[in-house]
């Protein structure tokens, strides 16, 4: 066998080595990491509490004794048993408080890439006068123009239509042309009564082959008529 | 099928509301309300200036908006071009208020001329009164053409609007016979010849709605 045809142990220790190197490289970042902590804490405390009394503690010699006796006997006999006594009291409170907390984490490394293609399809103004006569969007049931009412439901609440959309003032501010139109004030004020619709803002859309239910029909051509429910 | 409708001159309008005032009596309107009112504005420079009068009443759509609005059908066109108004099916959503570019419909209340007192007109119990005029509060009504006038002459045959008895109340008391009843689908009606004549044209015709009173208006 040529020297060429054997394998160099130092180098096949080094590519074992490596692999080995890799495997577990690649094993420490892929494997999920728990770490757990423990701490302990252990508090002593001691109190020592020291407490000293003074009383006196008074014996009466009872009057058959005294009565017999004269009176330089009688001071002697209440001075002897008459005494002085001091108590000492001495407390002692030891305690300990273990804590112990353990703190665990796992951690977990895991992406997913996922990739949709579906988009949410913009509903038409068609599907959501259909969705409102399905009954699928509430807009309550009172037919009428009043506020809080169908007709304000569907129209700006649905629609989100503003009030100046349809209850256009007749009077524009005197400076209006040198004000860009977002700060342009309000032409219909709250609280006030609104004025009625020219029906030129309701032709717009409610025209046939427009976007909403056809309540006008274009003025040339032929027309076939045909009544139903709104919405 | 006959259509029939109004030719309303403006060139003789002369602006004295006795038509407002019969169709108000003609078909119990309370007051406040109208059925027919007359639009007024000056037209000209100084000194050449003068005034224009527009009879405004329904037009009797052939594609009438505010029946296309009813979300209750309670707004049918009969056969003889009338739009009309069922009382009994109406909500009073007023969506046909909405709708009518013309602002022909309107709500009735119960109103009296005299707070206090009722005209022995006023006290007609509806019981005695057409079906047309038998009016709820809280519903819409709005000119009827005086279909109950020539109803029963049109369904006998005869030609409305060749009698006084079969013509709308309007149209018999224009003092200066500005305005005009007939037959739209007759040809050989003189209200074709007249349209034709002065070439009439319809109002707000970009609404599509294709009305039945024709207008006669002034340069």
């Amino acid at each position: 066998m040529s020297e060429a045809g054997r394998t160099n142990p130092w180098m096949a220790a080094a590519i074992v080595f490596l692999i080995v190197t890799i495997v577990l490289g690649v094993a420490y970042v892929v494997a999920p990491r728990k770490v757990t902590t423990t701490s302990t804490v252990v508090s002593v405390s001691t109190a020592t509490t020291t407490s000293t009394v003074e009383r006196t503690v008074e014996k009466t010699v009872p009057t058959t004794v005294t009565s017999t006796l004269t009176t330089e006997v009688t001071k002697e006999i209440t001075r002897e048993v008459t005494r002085t006594e001091t108590v000492t009291k001495t407390t002692t409170e030891t305690r300990t408080t273990t804590k112990t907390t353990t703190v665990t984490e796992t951690t977990t490394t895991t992406s997913t890439i996922t990739t949709t293609v579906e988009k949410p399809k913009p509903l038409t103004l068609l599907e959501l006068a259909e969705a409102i006569r399905r009954g699928e969007i509430d807009v309550g049931t009172t037919y009428g123009l009043a506020l809080g009412q169908r007709f304000h439901n569907i129209h700006a609440n649905v629609l989100g239509l503003a009030c100046q959309t349809c209850h256009q003032a007749s009077k524009y501010p005197e400076d209006y042309l040198y004000i860009r139109k977002y700060v342009a004030e309000k032409l219909v004020e709250e609280g006030k009564l609104l004025g009625v619709v020219d029906r030129g803002v309701c032709i717009g859309c409610h025209r046939q082959n427009s976007i909403a239910r056809p309540f006008y029909m274009p003025f040339y051509g032929l027309y076939n008529v045909t009544s139903g429910a709104s919405g | 099928m006959a259509k029939f409708g109004l030719l309303i001159d403006l060139t003789r309008c002369i602006g004295c509301r006795t038509c407002e005032a019969a169709c108000k009596m003609e078909n119990f309107v309370p007051p406040g309300k109208y059925w027919l009112y007359v639009l007024e504005w000056e037209i000209g420079n100084f000194p050449e200036v003068r005034t224009v009068y527009v009879p405004m009443n329904c037009m009797h759509c052939e594609n009438p908006s505010c029946m296309m609005a009813c979300p209750v059908d309670a707004i049918k066109k009969n056969e003889y071009g009338v739009v009309l108004v069922d009382y009994e099916k109406c909500i009073g959503c007023k969506y046909c208020v909405a709708a009518c570019p013309y602002g022909a419909i309107d709500i009735y209340e119960e109103k009296t001329w005299y707070e206090d007192y009722k005209t022995p007109y006023e006290e007609i119990p509806a019981e005695k009164k057409h079906p047309l005029h038998r009016y709820q509060p809280g519903k819409a009504f709005k000119c009827t053409l005086c279909f109950h006038r020539w109803e029963d002459a049109v369904k006998r045959g005869e030609k409305p609007g060749t009698t006084p008895e079969t013509t709308p109340a309007c149209v018999l008391v224009c003092p200066t016979g500005a305005r005009l009843f007939g037959d739209l689908d007759d040809p050989n009606d003189l209200i074709n010849i007249r349209i034709a004549e002065k070439r009439a044209v319809q109002l707000k015709k970009e609404f599509g709605t294709r009305p039945q009173v024709y207008y006669v208006t002034t340069k």
